[in-house]
């Protein structure tokens, strides 16, 4: 029974980055539907970059962390290391870009940043009020 | 004119200690993930998974902060109204 359970728990968290994958979009949509309530494109246009550029991220730092796990190489940390400082120039050019060019709506672009901290926050209710404990 | 050199500090100011707090805070994740990694090898997948998720979370505060820093700088509500002010 144990040995089942853990199991269990096992596939769930194995499954978890999938399950937070297609959450993120899910979640993404769910903040387009609510901004559209503003009626103003600014605020759609800035759930959605924000939205847009936390999953891009989230996506690559998976990459990232999952190529240099499975190889744990000098050469693959320096690779780590590497991704780990193109990905934060490239949020930062984004979110400069959104901002100062593009002149998106802050609010919206923090709401749509959320995205991937709303998902984990969900995640972590859903097994805090689901997970049995023995 | 004080109003902006005020609103350089407080964005240089606030990226500083947002991004001190979010590197502490990585650098201690990370440092307990991969000694879990070095006590128990196939926990590996297990720990990958929840690393990524607290490195997500922990990240998100230092773009947050420079979210605040950018729109501080570049798109600051109360610039006319300041601007304004001094042309009276």
């Amino acid at each position: 029974m144990m040995t089942t359970t853990k199991q269990v728990e096992t596939d769930r968290d194995e499954q978890l980055p999938r399950q937070l994958a297609i959450r993120n979009w899910v979640i993404l949509c769910a903040l387009l539907i609510l901004s559209l309530l503003w009626h103003s494109k600014a605020v759609t246009l800035g759930v959605l970059a924000g939205g847009l550029t936390a999953i891009v991220g989230f996506y690559w730092l998976h990459h990232a962390l999952v190529k240099t796990l499975k190889n744990p190489t000098s050469f693959a940390a320096r690779g780590f290391k590497h991704s780990y400082f193109v990905r934060l120039g490239a949020l930062a050019a984004t979110l400069v870009v959104l901002i100062v060019v593009l002149k998106v709506n802050p609010l919206g672009l923090a709401v749509g940043l959320s995205t991937v901290i709303l998902n984990i926050l969900c995640v972590a209710i859903e097994r805090s009020m689901f997970t049995r404990r023995p | 004119m004080e109003f902006f050199a005020w609103c350089v500090m407080a964005a240089g100011i606030g990226m500083g200690l947002g991004s001190f707090g979010t590197g502490i805070g990585q650098g201690l994740a990370i440092q307990k993930a991969v000694e879990g990694v070095a006590r128990n090898p196939g926990a590996s997948g297990k720990i990958l998974t929840t690393m990524m998720i607290g490195l997500a979370m922990i990240e998100s505060l230092a773009i947050y902060v420079f979210v605040v820093a950018m729109i501080i700088l570049f798109a600051n509500p109360f610039t006319d109204k300041v601007v304004e002010l001094l042309a009276k």
